[in-house]
């Protein structure tokens, strides 16, 4: 409060100087005139009275000054003076002054917007009540993976569990929603009863899905969200209480959820669900509530008040536990899993976003070290400006405060500069932006933001400027007089100060680009991987066949038969087929199998993918069939039970053996191997190829499916033609995600393509500011030595003795701060190893290159001014003297 | 005057104006006058040390400031002891008064 009141005194005392001054000479008269009354009173004449009465004052115009400095003045006046008296001073110097707000503002603009990203995706609480009660329950299975959890234990006994207050199961598809006739595909979740006030949402129209209102069993609603409500509905209210046609099913819309609210990601409806869990995708129609065989929803959770997450954990955990004696083997999980929801939103996004934070730090210190070089370069010509203040008396701490709010605002001047770059490269960085929160994300330089960059800005003022400020106002005047007025900032101490700016700028940069070549080596070795397919001219497609009009299998079956085989005989089309999920394409399923003649290792076997496919499928998507034969129209439901396996499968369940003619157990049917086809990248791309087990489609006809279309020559017309015979066989039916399947390839890479284009970025602009570093520092000593190479020369030294001695101590330099850097670079790297793919930290090629770049661009950045030395004419630089 | 004046010492200034002050409102020369006047004319402040410690004082909020008419009739800038003021005085005073005796104590233990 008291500090508050002299800042208050202070800020007045500087915006009305002269009504502060009146106050007090007013104050002082008033003074003076009273002193005089009393002489008066002691007998003396008024002109004697006030004479002595302005004697027993003494210096009114002192005691004026001394009260001002006290009032206000003071010190907030001399940072004023100081500011003007830099900005004048930074003014005369227009060419270094740009220089050094363009490097900071490229340091702290490069800061401001990754910090922007984290304090978005890291930092911020999810947009829900108490959101850090919020967590994600899975099962931990033996291979140590978080799995869904399985609907007899999520309602008999986890959501009985006392770490809970609520828990509520979800999961994600994909409805065919008819309005008006019209299909369209949408993402939507069905979702228990529970799961909105676990969330703590509530909806904006009408009511959300509630516990109590929405049990199993009763009428089937749904809520939309804000944006189908806008796209659809053009915001009636009246939709409260209409039937939409779910999956061909009428379902009453209940509520409008507010703007912004999507969880999970990109669901544009919430339905619920006939019984106790979310339908199983396969059989939606069957209550899977005392399954414990399979696993297939999400479970968020709110902790009670007070409970830890460990807790929770253990208190899962012992449930698995238990369930585990109880039912054996049918328990399929080992353990349980409590997962933050903000942590698990996050995922893999965090060791990317630190990467990237520490990657403009670097590149900040480089920009600090930089501008510290230019204003040692800058000091030294200022050095006659210095001598002279403190010859006339100027204090160091006076000198110091003088320099330093120089740099300040320099920095003030870099931060405004790089707010502004910020914002123009914000929209991009919404690329970093893990999927899960992109919608509810926004990106904006906010007071939090502004916040962080102002302190980063002063503290980078500090950084770059106290150095320089010490050591000019730390200098003995003897010695600067001595030396002629050469300056003892050139002196030897802080020459040796300038190189070692130079040598971390260029070990820093040697970080930066070390990470940005490891990632760069790691994205190309995923973009080179062999995925097991030919992504080329293949067309997909996803297609879901509604439950309520395809119930039948053998509808579903006939429906992609007549679909394929139009498609085949389209001009232009080479092949077709259809797949349960598309390579690359998010999640999966498994199935545990029994190999005839296999004991199963105690632990458990894998439980390879589980795929359906139609005839065809691997000629289109041009998977290699190694061994045996492809499916065909004749491996219908009344035909023997036959899959294919890849070559992972077969290594591991017939190791050394022909899997041909083996028999494995798939579900509830024995079937015959009758095919190898090669291994492809399932999941991702870094993902070596799970084993694998082929079904053919029509002896389990999933409703969802790819398509994929293989072209003869290019995509052109495959389109049209997908539709054409999709609509042929069934009109009503949408076709949604049509990709060309080379983009969902690249797709997959698009999050490693960001990283490393950012951080390439970043290394180029370290790369950049390093050179014209050790460019500066280079040019700076020819300037200096110029006396000395025109006595080298004079004594016979030729242009190439003097391009050597300037070059030398160039690349000596550079040969440190690689050396340095390299070695810093490997202990970093170390930490960002889930960020690489294929490549060893200590990758000899990157460490070549980078060693490489570096000492071939310090070798040009010398060549200049080394050139600039040849040309010293020795009688010039000797009368120079 | 022949009475000897003492010296001030440093650091009392501010206890002195604060006490001068905690009698009732007063302007600058007042303030002097009564110091004179309460010290039995043995204290003496300083026109150039007055108004600086005036200026800092207010700015700690011991004192509020404002111009009003003085008993010549001519506007004078008064001061007036805050609630903050007092019990500055008080600790002040506090801590003069062990200082005081501890001096005693010290001088008497011959």
């Amino acid at each position: 409060m008291r500090r508050l009141n002299i800042l208050v005194a202070r800020l007045r005392g500087l915006l009305g100087r002269e009504a502060v001054i009146r106050d007090i000479e007013e104050e002082l008269r008033f003074h003076v005139e009273m002193e005089t009354r009393a002489n008066v009173e002691k007998g003396m004449t008024p002109g004697e009275a006030r004479l002595a009465a302005l004697r027993s004052f003494g210096n009114v115009g002192s005691i004026r000054d001394a009260a001002y400095e006290v009032r206000g003045g003071g010190m907030m006046e001399g940072i004023l003076r100081d500011a003007r008296y830099g900005a004048r001073s930074l003014a005369k110097n227009p060419g270094f002054t740009a220089v050094a707000v363009l490097t900071l503002a490229l340091g702290i603009g490069a800061n401001t917007a990754i910090f922007g990203v984290i304090d978005a995706v890291l930092l911020r609480p999810l947009p829900y009540p108490e959101a850090e009660r919020l967590v994600k329950l899975y099962g931990r299975a033996e291979t140590g993976e978080n799995v869904p959890v399985a609907p007899a234990d999520f309602l008999e006994q986890f959501r009985r569990a006392n770490s809970f207050e609520r828990l509520a199961a979800y999961r994600e598809l994909s409805f065919n929603l008819t309005v008006q006739e019209r299909p369209e595909r949408v993402s939507g979740t069905v979702v228990t009863p529970d799961f909105f006030s676990v969330l703590g949402v509530n909806a904006q129209v009408g009511r959300a899905i509630t516990a109590g209102q929405d049990e199993p069993g009763g009428p089937r609603v749904v809520v939309l969200s804000h944006a189908l409500w806008q796209r659809w509905y053009g915001r009636d209210r009246g939709v409260i209480g209409k039937t939409v046609n779910l999956d061909g099913e009428p379902r009453t819309v209940v509520g409008v959820m507010p703007e912004g609210f999507q969880f999970p990601a990109g669901s544009e409806l919430w339905a619920s669900s006939r019984f106790a869990v979310p339908e199983h995708p396969l059989k939606p129609t069957n209550d899977p509530s005392n399954r414990r065989d399979t696993h297939y929803f999400d479970v968020i959770g709110r902790l009670k008040a007070g409970v830890t997450q460990g807790q929770a954990k253990a208190e899962a955990d012992a449930i698995v536990g238990r369930l585990k004696q109880e039912y054996g083997d049918e328990e399929e999980d080992v353990g349980a899993a409590v997962v933050p929801l903000h942590e698990d939103v996050v995922g893999e996004t965090r060791p990317a976003l630190m990467l990237l934070i520490g990657a403009v730090a670097i590149l900040l210190l480089i920009a600090c070290a930089n501008v510290a070089n230019i204003l040692l370069a800058r000091g030294a010509t200022r050095q006659k400006e210095i001598t002279l203040r403190m010859a006339l008396g100027a204090s160091r701490v006076r000198l110091v405060r003088q320099l330093l709010t120089e740099s300040l605002l320099l920095a003030v001047a870099g931060g405004g500069l790089g707010v502004l770059l910020a914002l123009w490269g914000l929209a991009p960085l919404k690329a970093l932006i893990p999927p899960d929160m992109s919608d509810g994300t926004a990106l904006r330089l906010d007071g939090r933001v502004l916040v962080f960059t102002a302190v980063i800005s002063l503290g980078s003022a500090l950084v770059f400027g106290l150095f320089p400020a010490l050591s000019l106002a730390d200098q003995d005047l003897n010695s600067v007089l001595k030396e002629g007025g050469r300056g003892a900032a050139s002196g030897a101490r802080s020459n040796r100060a300038r190189r070692l700016l130079v040598v971390s700028e260029i070990a820093l940069a040697a970080v930066l680009l070390t990470g940005a070549g490891l990632l760069t080596r790691s994205f190309y070795r995923l973009s080179d991987v062999p995925v097991g397919f030919n992504p080329q001219n293949v067309l997909s497609a996803q297609l879901t066949l509604p439950q309520a009009r395809y119930p039948d299998k053998n509808d579903r079956a006939l429906f992609v038969r007549q679909v394929t085989e139009r498609l085949s005989g389209s001009p232009g089309v080479s092949s077709a087929a259809v797949i349960s999920r598309l390579p690359l394409d998010p999640g999966g399923s498994t199935r545990s199998v029994e190999v005839q003649g296999r004991t199963p290792p105690p632990s458990g076997d894998v439980n390879p993918d589980y795929l359906v496919v139609s005839p065809a499928y691997f000629r289109s998507l041009g998977i290699p069939l190694l061994e045996g034969r492809d499916f065909t129209e004749r491996d219908d439901p009344n035909a023997p039970r036959v899959v294919i396996v890849n070559e992972a499968t077969a290594r591991h369940f017939w190791p050394g053996q022909d899997p041909l003619g083996r028999m494995i157990k798939v579900d509830e049917d024995w079937s015959q191997v009758v095919g190898v086809v090669g291994d492809v990248r399932q999941h991702s791309l870094a993902q070596t190829p799970p084993p694998s087990v082929y079904v053919p489609y029509a002896q389990d006809p999933w409703p969802f499916m790819s398509f994929v279309v293989r072209t003869k020559s290019d995509l052109v017309g495959a389109a049209p033609a997908l539709e054409t015979a999709i609509h042929s066989a069934d009109k009503d039916v949408p076709l949604y995600k049509v990709r060309a399947v080379s983009d969902v390839v690249a797709q997959s890479l698009s999050a490693r393509r960001w990283r490393m284009l950012l951080l390439s970025l970043f290394a180029l602009t370290a790369l950049t500011l390093s050179c014209l570093g050790i460019y500066g520092v280079t040019a700076y000593s020819v300037t200096q030595r110029t006396h000395e190479i025109g006595i080298r020369m004079t004594l016979g030294a030729q242009k190439r003795d003097v391009l050597r001695l300037v070059i030398a101590q160039g690349v000596k330099l550079a040969l440190a701060g690689v050396g340095v850097g390299l070695l810093a670079a490997l202990a970093v790297m170390r930490l960002a190893t889930s960020l690489l793919y294929g490549v060893d930290v200590a990758d000899p090629l990157t460490l070549a290159g980078v060693f490489v770049i570096l000492v071939g661009v310090t070798l040009m950045a010398c060549l200049v001014p080394a050139l600039r030395a040849t040309k010293v004419d020795p009688m010039a630089a000797l009368r120079y003297e | 005057m022949t009475q000897h004046k003492a010296d001030l010492l440093q650091g009392t200034l501010d206890m002195l104006i604060l006490k001068a002050l905690s009698l009732g409102p007063l302007h600058g020369y007042g303030v002097i006058s009564r110091i004179r006047q309460m010290s039995g004319e043995m204290l003496d402040v300083e026109q150039g040390s007055l108004y600086p410690a005036l200026y800092r004082i207010e700015q700690r909020g011991w004192v509020n400031s404002k111009w009003e008419v003085s008993e010549t009739g001519r506007r004078a800038k008064f001061y007036t002891l805050t609630r903050a003021g007092r019990r500055q005085l008080d600790e002040e005073e506090a801590g003069w008064d062990r200082l005081v005796l501890a001096i005693a104590k010290m001088r008497q233990a011959t």
